[in-house]
């Protein structure tokens, strides 16, 4: 099996978090979701993982939590076989909630690894260091701000400035992708702007951890998933 | 860019304490407990920190689940850490981000292995700020082991991928409400982000520190004790937290 | 639950309390009982202090004796009643020593208002600390043992470190929120249980297998003898004494020292607070907001329909927090959600299943008021 030559030395769990009417949690090998698990239970949405591609229904949300390098997430999918159900669900226009890594990987790639990620999205993650930040990795509370014009989902303005949510991560995206049909949002940090959230019809996408973010996050992700 | 003002939780096997230079531990209550009234509060992150070397993890995982489960920011362990199971064991017990601090002189193989498994932002390394005679330097010193790094050298660990963020620790500080005068009086100019703890007392010396350079400032005592009367138990940070 | 209810027309008390009666006049015997006590409690301070100043705190002040430091002992919990006492003790001259209980089920809010309350107010506090491991045990065995009052252990160790806290530095007055304007209302028959009832608690621990007596600070019959009647200790209850308006009491704490209210009547902490609003309705079809909130409708602190419209809503406001209160007391119990569910499916039993000096206490009083009255005649 082609996994992650790490993740052959123990066993470990990496979920892929399926919610709402059938809940799918994928098993990749790697992370800590069970804080995500718990936080959408709190939420009154049931939660169930799967370790290979299932069938699912159109309203059916598909949640990637966001533990875990770049690397080992994608030979993770690849070696689970998930890759083309990845890009099926996205096809179909199902939804999916993306967080962190899980939201990195959408991309085309990553400074971080050698393999490419699953380019559903354009636009590639370049590492605070090369972008000569100050810090190399962004950590801590920061605010939203739309980048582009009319709002797919008007609630999410509601989670603009003043509210914060928790970001960590030491690879960002500066060149935000086209998006005639999504929302941008960008968050600034050591003089750079980069996308911290992706919104389509089908995809929210998170450079930050809303189940890390308090309350604001919790009220972000209930009204995503309801 | 913001700081961050970060509660840190002692664990002396599974009670939570507060120290003085790290021994002498007063008993402050259940960890799941503290670790709840924090987050609620709208804690940062939370790093706790096991002190009783005997600790097992392994037979202690629904335990330690629940310090970080309640909790909705982000929770640091640290301690007792040795092997790839252990960590795996942590991250999947709830944890967000592991602290090492032996085993990165002991091992640090191991530590580049959980960079690059987790990412290196889940992999802070905690220093020791040890006074010596006629220096300052940084490292782990305690009964089991002495392993120092100058500070040029801590200045070259701004290359090194496996880590993201340093802690550095003053154990002379430690429950004493004072900072160590060596951080309060260093400027720095450091490329990964740089947390202070031991000994901060008061919103002035929160903000003295960043000035300085800090990013982030661990609590303990300040957070766990009622400030007019230092030896009575009564967890809050909001007193902080509306300050700065 | 089945059975038609009954319901009082001036309170909100009902038929859910076993010794609920309803009069002719629509009102009840717990409402009637409550302003009968209240104007006759009234007549009785003031004419006990008739010949001293006006409140109790001002009383307290001029019984100072030299080399002392503290003057009383308050009890602080994060509540508005005892926060009250706090602020009015200060406000009015005394040096209080403030005293806490943590059994580590504290909630955020609590921790923040006592902080605020003994920063602001430059008040010297002390916090027992329960070991944790052994409160919990002890608290599984009350809730295997199937007896109703799970505060009960609480309550009794909050009155024992308060008298320690007092012998400890010679204080004689140990003052409590308790009030008759926000709780004057009696609890019902079964819904609560006598705090000083060491052999009931110490009866369920034994049947629970606890073990761990010896960390936990009970009361026995020789300490509170000795508390009461050697070291002349005296619990008083000075919110009777003073004007006393809830609504103005939080209103002054909000601005004054940060405070910030709870939803319900002891909901500063995560045990109360989850027993109180989901054990007890659920398992035992007892909801203690009725007697906190009539007591507030008696006393013109609230109206009826207010208190109606809250009464509807469920004891838990947030669904979130009720699902996490619910995990975080199995996991802090290790309880298992099947053994929890199977728990809240049988009724409560009594704490008379168990050994208890209630009998006796009740006999015992009877004779002391018969004695009083005796001597009040000559």
């Amino acid at each position: 099996m082609f996994l992650c030559q790490h993740q052959q030395l123990y066993s470990f769990k990496y979920f892929l978090i399926y919610a709402k009417s059938v809940n799918l949690l994928l098993d990749l090998g790697a992370g800590n979701t069970d804080r995500i698990v718990f936080t959408l239970s709190k939420l009154n949405h049931r939660i169930t993982s799967i370790s290979s591609p299932v069938k699912s229904h159109s309203d059916d949300i598909l949640i990637i939590p966001g533990v875990g390098s770049f690397e080992c997430l994608m030979r993770s999918i690849h070696a689970l076989d998930l890759h083309s159900f990845l890009h099926d669900w996205h096809a179909a226009n199902k939804k999916m909630v993306c967080i962190c890594a899980g939201f990195q990987i959408l991309f085309e790639g990553s400074e971080e690894s050698a393999l490419p990620g699953l380019s559903i999205l354009p636009g590639h993650f370049t590492s605070l260091k090369t972008l000569h930040c100050r810090k190399t990795l962004n950590v801590g509370f920061n605010s939203l701000y739309q980048a582009n014009g009319n709002s797919f989902y008007p609630f999410l303005s509601e989670f603009l400035l003043p509210h914060r949510f928790y970001f960590t991560h030491s690879f960002a995206n500066t060149s935000f992708p086209s998006a005639t049909n999504a929302d941008l949002y960008y968050s600034s940090t050591y003089g750079i702007h980069f996308l911290s959230s992706y919104v389509s019809s089908n995809i929210f996408g998170f450079q930050f951890h809303p189940e890390l973010s308090h309350s604001c996050g919790l009220r972000l992700l209930n009204r995503i998933l309801s | 860019m913001t700081y961050r003002i970060i509660p840190i939780i002692l664990l002396d096997g599974i009670k939570a304490v507060v120290t003085h230079q790290f021994t002498s531990p007063t008993y402050v209550g259940d960890p799941r407990t503290l670790a709840k009234i924090y987050s609620d509060q709208g804690a940062d992150e939370i790093f706790v920190l096991q002190i009783n070397p005997s600790f097992n993890i392994s037979d202690n995982l629904n335990f330690l689940a629940s310090i970080s489960k309640f909790t909705q920011c982000c929770v640091a362990y640290g301690g007792n850490l040795s092997t790839i199971r252990d960590v795996s064991s942590i991250i999947s017990a709830g944890f967000e981000k592991v602290i090492f601090r032996r085993l990165f002189f002991n091992n640090p193989s191991l530590v580049r292995q959980v960079s690059l498994i987790y990412g290196s932002q889940a992999v802070t390394i905690c220093l020791d700020i040890v006074h010596l005679l006629d220096e300052v330097r940084f490292g782990v010193f305690d009964q089991y082991s002495e392993k120092y790094l100058t500070l040029d050298q801590i200045y070259e660990l701004q290359y090194c991928d496996y880590f993201s963020e340093l802690l550095l620790n003053s154990t002379l500080a430690d429950g004493s409400f004072n900072v160590d005068s060596w951080a309060s009086s260093f400027i720095h100019e450091f490329s990964k982000p740089i947390i202070y703890a031991g000994g901060i007392s008061s919103p002035k010396q929160i903000n003295h520190l960043f000035s300085r350079g800090y990013d982030a400032v661990g609590l303990g005592a300040e957070f766990a004790f009622s400030a007019h009367n230092t030896s009575a138990v009564m967890p809050s940070l909001t007193h902080i937290y509306n300050k700065i | 639950m089945t059975r038609q209810l009954i319901n009082c027309d001036r309170c909100l008390m009902n038929s859910t309390a076993p010794n609920f009666v309803k009069h002719s006049d629509g009102s009840c015997n717990f409402c009637s009982d409550f302003i009968k006590r209240f104007d006759n409690l009234q007549r009785h301070e003031k004419s006990n202090l008739a010949s001293q100043p006006n409140n109790l705190f001002e009383w307290i002040r001029s019984q100072r004796k030299p080399d002392t430091v503290y003057d009383c002992v308050i009890g602080v919990s994060g509540g508005v009643d005892s926060s009250w006492v706090l602020h009015l003790a200060v406000q009015y001259g005394l040096r209080p020593l403030a005293v806490h209980l943590d059994n580590t089920w504290n909630s955020g809010l609590a921790t923040h208002n006592v902080r605020s309350l003994i920063d602001s107010l430059r008040v010297d506090l002390q916090t027992y600390v329960l070991d944790y491991s052994s409160f919990d045990a002890a608290l599984k065995c009350f809730i295997y043992s199937g007896v109703l009052d799970l505060e009960l252990l609480t309550d009794h160790l909050l009155i024992s470190i308060n008298y320690l806290y007092a012998r400890r530095y010679n204080i004689k007055y140990i003052l409590s929120g308790d009030n008759l304007v926000t709780e004057g209302v009696h609890m019902p028959q079964g819904w609560n249980w006598f705090k000083y009832d060491f052999p009931n608690i110490n009866s369920i621990l034994r049947a629970g297998g606890f073990s761990g007596s010896q960390n936990l600070p009970l009361l026995n019959y020789w300490s509170l003898f000795n508390y009461k009647v050697l070291q002349r200790i005296t619990w008083m209850s000075p919110l009777n004494t003073v004007p006393y308006s809830k609504s103005e009491a939080i209103q002054y704490l909000v601005e004054f020292y940060n405070y910030i209210p709870y939803p319900y009547k002891h909901y500063e902490s995560l045990l109360t607070r989850f027993y109180q609003g989901y054990i007890l309705p659920k398992k035992g079809f007892v909801d203690k907001r009725r007697v906190h909130l009539s007591t507030l409708v008696l006393t013109n602190q609230m109206s009826r329909s207010q208190a109606l419209d809250l009464l509807s809503q469920s004891p838990y406001p947030d669904p979130v927090e009720e699902y996490t209160d619910l995990h975080f007391f199995l996991d802090k119990l290790h309880i298992s959600i099947k053994e929890f569910d199977s728990y809240l499916s049988t009724p409560f039993i009594s704490h008379e299943n168990f050994s208890s000096i209630l009998p006796l206490w009740r006999v015992l009083r009877f004779f002391r008021l018969f004695i009083l009255s005796i001597r009040n005649l000559f």
